[in-house]
């Protein structure tokens, strides 16, 4: 049995009138990559600042390390290093006096501290930029600083609220690549995200959540295999006639058929070929179509399926 | 840890270049203004001889001749402070018409006629109560005010004593002496400075001390969840919150003490205001002035259910009203508040700092000084202390 990090008992979370956190539980257990999915507003930060004891909350429990955390618990948070939504540093420090000062609260040894300094600062990879103030910084840059404030002292739990946003792609590869190298020394990691490729490709336990509630919980192929869908075959084709839709509906497998703006969206539950059987039904019936092409479910399916709207808007 | 977080934060104080800037272009700046416009007020009274008629008694006392007096007035600096016509009442009274239209004509005649009753006569006037002392009439009015206020008195006191204890004469000419000295040094720039217009620096120094207090109100912003991002990483670290917050209390001293140290000794060496009484305990009052305006911020940004706006608003509040109070915008402020409501002066910041420097140069240091400088610690420690319990680890409701 693998030791728990964390375990969240029936937590509830009131702002005034909005529940943010409904009767939430949640259990991450030791080198996890926990993944925390759910849209904007869904209580991902709300949870996170309950567990580290900033936020009161109404009701539930928390234990962190297998004990119950409370605001003075000093040797819980000296194990926990935290990369916060928004970036959490000083302006008038440089890049690494920033990452030094906050290093240095956990860490009293001057010479480990100034090497843990360096690791962090190599480890982002803004050595280059270490006398930089934060204002003379690129959006990636600064992130990446706000990842090293958080990770310098070697914490044994890391969390990473919603670290790419606002990231290129390049930076966003890097930051990923960088927590798979921190769970690989050991570390437990809590991600969370409202990008499910992030979650689905970084974590091998995710947690999706909706207005402060579990939806569903598992490794991305248990979430999956929760819903109806397997499958959906798309097919670029022009002015298609409503009774060819009609007859795809009636094909094996098919549960869901939908036109719009010129592109066909095959839903299918089970089955192997379902795009040769689209196609084979195209040829017979004598129908030209641009391309074919067939897509695996992704966790915005499960999302939609479960609480019947998308993870995001579409952007 | 400690070290850590004071070296930190004296960089940070001392690099945010914006609050350092305003608090020395706030004192530099201030001070020069009201040294300018003061200081021509200063040179009027200190160099300009009154034109004034003197009419003279027909009584001779005992080789005792008030014109000759009168006469004998001057400036420190050597400067007769009366320029005296010898008149009868008529010729005063044209003189005093004609002053009207000439600028160069006297500012006022002072009838010596009755050693009982001596009275200044004032242009376009008829009579006026020696002692009346108007703010209207100008630094000349104000000199033969404060002139005749003290000649009356003892004039009567003379008249009295030659009636009743001839002997005794002596004695209370030495006195009088004593009084229009005392008159002259008031008059004065330099020397025991004891002028209405060196309160409004001890303002400027407390207002400058006051000031502070946003320093203090960062070191509680710079370490608590619901303040801001840094102070949830503070919050989340296992750092003791005193520690963190004596720490940064400390490095906010340090500047804040060093900004007003500067702007005092521009007024003090640069501008050469005289603030009276020992220099080094001027220096001790500004610095522990400082450090209580550091922990009222301190105490104030310690109140985290209400929201930032308010706090800020709280703070202004009492450093600009406790500064009214205090006599920043009208002298006798703090006399009138002393009236009507003494508690006031007792925890009004301001009041209690501008009573230490008061207090300093009017007595130099003795029980006052010692008493307002005990009120400056006293509030500090409270301030300091209660900050200190109310900022102990907790869970906030919002962050
Ligand atoms: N300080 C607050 N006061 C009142 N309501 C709040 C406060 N903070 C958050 N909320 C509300 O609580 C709910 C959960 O917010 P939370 O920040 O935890 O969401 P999130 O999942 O982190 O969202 P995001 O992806 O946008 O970061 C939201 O409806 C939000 O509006
Ligand atoms: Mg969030």
């Amino acid at each position: 049995m693998p030791n728990t990090v964390v375990e969240i008992n029936n937590l509830v979370k009131r702002y005034k009138e909005l529940i943010a956190l409904d009767n939430f539980s949640l259990k991450i257990n030791e080198g996890e990559v926990f993944g925390l999915l759910g849209p904007n507003g869904s209580g991902k930060t709300t949870t996170i600042n309950c567990m580290l004891s900033l936020l009161a909350y109404d009701k539930g429990e928390i234990k962190l390390f297998g004990e119950k955390m409370t605001p003075n618990k000093r040797e819980i948070k000296s194990k926990i290093g935290i990369v916060s939504q928004n970036v959490a540093v000083f302006d008038e420090l440089t890049v690494y006096e920033n990452v030094e000062y906050f290093c240095g609260l956990y860490i009293k040894d001057k010479k480990l501290r100034k090497q843990y300094v360096d690791e962090a600062l190599e480890f982002v990879d803004i050595m280059d930029f270490k006398k930089f103030y934060p204002k003379k910084l690129s959006g990636g840059l600064l992130r990446r600083l706000n990842i090293a404030c958080g990770i310098a002292h070697k914490p044994e739990l890391i969390i990473f609220d919603e670290p790419t946003v606002a990231v290129d792609p390049q930076s966003r590869n890097k930051i990923l690549e960088g927590i798979e190298e921190l769970n690989k020394k050991g570390a437990t990691i809590i991600y969370t995200s409202h990008y499910m490729e992030e979650v689905e490709q970084l974590c091998n336990h995710i947690l999706i959540m909706d207005k402060g509630k579990k939806i569903a919980e598992g490794t991305s192929d248990e979430l999956k295999g929760m819903i109806k869908n397997t499958e959906s075959v798309v097919v670029n084709v022009r002015h298609l006639k409503d009774n060819a839709i009609e007859d795809i509906k009636k094909l094996h497998h098919v549960y869901d058929v939908k036109y719009m703006n010129n592109i066909l969206t095959i839903k299918c539950s089970g089955g192997k070929h379902n795009i040769t059987h689209v196609a084979e039904y195209f040829e017979q019936s004598n129908l030209d179509y641009d391309r074919i092409y067939s897509e695996l479910p992704t966790l915005n399916d499960v999302f939609l399926e479960i609480t019947g709207k998308e993870l995001r808007d579409k952007e | 840890m400690f070290l850590n977080v004071f070296i930190n934060r004296l960089k940070i104080n001392l690099r945010n270049k914006e609050a350092i800037g305003w608090s020395l272009i706030f004192s530099l700046a201030l001070g020069t203004l009201f040294y300018c416009a003061f200081n021509s007020i200063y040179e009027n009274a200190k160099s300009t001889e009154v034109k004034v008629a003197v009419i003279e008694s027909d009584e001779s006392f005992a080789n005792f001749n008030m014109t000759d007096m009168l006469k004998e007035l001057e400036y420190e600096d050597g400067t007769k402070m009366l320029d005296i016509t010898e008149a009868d009442y008529d010729e005063a009274v044209k003189l005093l018409k004609a002053s009207k239209d000439d600028e160069n004509e006297i500012k006022g005649a002072i009838d010596l006629r009755d050693m009982e009753d001596i009275r200044l006569i004032l242009p376009g006037e008829k009579q006026v109560e020696s002692a009346a002392f108007r703010s209207s009439g100008g630094i000349e009015e104000s000199v033969l005010a404060s002139i005749v206020s003290v000649f009356r008195q003892y004039s009567a006191i003379i008249v009295e004593t030659i009636k009743s204890n001839p002997a005794n004469i002596e004695n209370v000419m030495a006195t009088f002496e004593d009084e229009t000295n005392e008159l002259v040094k008031s008059r004065s720039i330099s020397g025991e400075n004891k002028d209405p217009y060196v309160s409004y620096f001890y303002s400027l120094m407390t207002m400058m001390a006051m000031m502070a207090a946003m320093a203090g109100a960062a070191v509680v912003e710079s370490g608590q969840a619901n303040q801001s991002a840094a102070g949830a990483r503070v919050d989340a670290s296992p750092v003791s919150k005193g520690v963190y917050l004596i720490a940064g209390l400390l490095a906010a001293i340090v500047v804040q003490v060093s900004i007003t140290l500067i702007g005092l000794c521009y007024l003090v060496y640069g501008l050469k205001i005289n603030f009276g009484g020992d220099l080094a305990y001027v220096f001790i009052t500004a610095v522990l002035a400082t450090i209580l305006g550091i922990s009222l911020g301190f105490f104030v940004y310690q109140f985290t259910g209400i929201s930032k706006k308010a706090r800020e608003n709280i703070v202004m509040t009492i450093i600009i009203g406790g500064g009214f109070l205090s006599g920043l915008m009208i002298a006798n402020m703090k006399t009138i508040v002393e009236m009507h409501c003494p508690i006031v002066n007792r925890i009004n910041p301001s009041a209690v700092i501008t009573d230490a420097f008061y207090a300093l140069n009017m007595y130099g240091v003795g029980d006052r000084y010692y008493k307002a400088m005990a009120y400056i610690v006293g509030l500090t420690i409270v301030f300091i202390v209660s900050g200190l319990i109310m900022s102990r680890r907790k869970s906030y409701a919002s962050l």
